[in-house]
């Protein structure tokens, strides 16, 4: 199972994206599929599981998570 | 070849790294950073990514507050419009640039807030502090200072400067232009709200490049409005940093290159590079002071009190022309007024402007020997 968490913006989706690694959490960043981004365009983080750690990890570092999504994509982005 | 010692103006030679940095970003990382999902365009921004992370680092900040502009010019623009966007007043420093001087006269003149001006004592910290104090009034929302002085070096006392912002309530925006890369000039050693430094001076980076630093907390209209990547069905601007302040395409070359410098920076070592270039600063400042005719603008080069900045006048002669003498002579100095519109009341040197000598990594002593003989056979009239 994988979990899209939406972030703010593209710099908090990649800065997210190391403090997760630091906590050995592998997540890859991607647009977010536009059914997700309420307002056009946006970036977030694909994790395995149902994301409740990484989004924990995430908003105790002051990045806070727009919403968390069953994702089903194809494998890619960085 | 034409020796160069205009590095107050623009870093040269930059370090092979930051040139090839350059070729590589555009070689390779072609895509545009933060708008698009495909795997060029990710590359990048992750490249991106990396040197504002390093930016931030080095200016202690948080990735987020960290702006990359084309200058700390536009940097200066946005941190002085952005804080006066609500009214009120302005004190800037006499020595600083028109970076910071014209942007606030700008928004006097459109009747958008007031400017104060203090002046700076040199070697008077604490006469310049109270300088500022007495021009303190109630409604002055935004201290704007120069960290150094682009024509004697004079290095401000901004650590007292910004407490006394603070204890007022209002926001320190910093100048860090002659000092990011060359002496300590971060968001917590100035004690700054806003940090602006440029890419293309002491950081080795190349022109084009700026950032600005902001301290957690601090929020500004931006200056620009266009695409950001995000949010495209939205008619404003991001709520959050750094895309808030970065609209359209970034200059990734550019910045990609400056991620480059400031890890040379890094490498050399901040102490290591002002030990060095202060030296030359000092010569060359001593020297000048046996030139019959010869005058140091301020009080000339103390090592710790000035970054290796020396501007200096010679009698009558205007100071531009007498640097097209040295140029002829192979040594490359900027002449005038320096972009510094009222600090040369203070100095004295409205009527001829002064020779300004900025020394770098490329410049060695013999260099600053033969530049001295320059001078003296220039101020002779020879």
């Amino acid at each position: 199972m994988q979990t899209l968490l939406t972030v703010h913006s593209l710099t908090y989706a990649q800065k997210g994206q190391r403090l997760l690694d630091r906590h050995w959490i592998r997540s890859s960043l991607r647009r977010t599929p536009e059914q997700y981004a309420a307002r056009g365009c946006s970036y977030g983080l694909i994790v395995q599981g149902d994301g409740e750690e990484a989004r924990r990890v995430l908003e105790s570092a002051g990045i806070r998570v727009l919403g968390r999504y069953p994702y089903a994509g194809r494998q890619g982005g960085e | 070849m034409a020796i160069y010692f205009d590095n107050a103006a623009t870093s040269y030679p930059k370090p092979p790294g930051v040139l090839r940095a350059m070729e590589e970003a555009l070689a390779l990382y072609g895509g545009n950073p933060g708008h698009g999902g495909h795997q060029m365009a990710m590359r990048a921004a992750g490249k991106l990514y990396g040197v504002r992370e390093a930016a931030a680092r080095f200016f202690g900040a948080e990735p987020e507050n960290l702006v990359f502009t084309p200058g700390c010019t536009y940097a200066l623009n946005q941190a002085i419009r952005g804080a006066m966007a609500g009214g009120g007043r302005v004190l800037v420093s006499m020595y600083d640039h028109n970076a910071s001087l014209r942007p606030a006269a700008a928004l006097e003149r459109e009747g958008r807030c007031q400017v104060g001006y203090f002046p700076v004592y040199e070697g008077e910290p604490g006469r310049t502090v109270q300088g500022l104090r007495q021009r303190w009034t109630a409604d002055t929302k935004a201290v704007v200072c120069t960290h150094a002085s682009n024509v004697t070096g004079y290095i401000l006392p901004v650590q007292a400067i910004g407490e006394l912002a603070h204890r007022y309530g209002a926001l320190f925006i910093l100048d860090a232009a002659q000092t990011a890369g060359v002496i300590p000039a971060d968001l917590g050693s100035t004690g700054a709200d806003i940090l602006c430094a440029a890419g293309h001076k002491g950081l080795l980076g190349p022109m084009g490049t700026g950032v600005m630093a902001l301290r957690e907390g601090v929020k500004l209209n931006p200056l620009t409005q266009g695409g950001t990547g995000v949010y495209s069905l939205d008619m404003a601007m991001p709520e959050e940093g750094p895309e808030r302040y970065e609209a359209g395409t970034v200059n990734f070359p550019g910045i990609f290159a400056l991620g480059a410098g400031i890890r040379e920076v890094e490498r050399r070592g901040i102490s290591r590079i002002y030990r060095r270039e202060a030296a030359l600063a000092q010569a060359f400042s001593d020297g000048l002071r046996r030139i019959p005719g010869v005058r140091v603008a301020g009080r000339g080069f103390r090592a710790g009190e000035y970054v290796p900045v020396v501007s200096f006048t010679a009698e009558d002669q205007d100071a531009s022309e007498f640097a097209e003498v040295l140029s002829a002579r192979g040594f490359m100095l900027r002449g005038g007024y320096h972009c510094a519109g009222k600090i040369h009341r203070l100095l004295g040197t409205e009527k001829t402007g002064t020779v300004r000598f900025s020394c770098g990594a490329g410049n060695t002593p013999g260099q600053v020997g033969r530049l001295l003989e320059a001078v003296r056979q220039a101020a002779a009239g020879g």
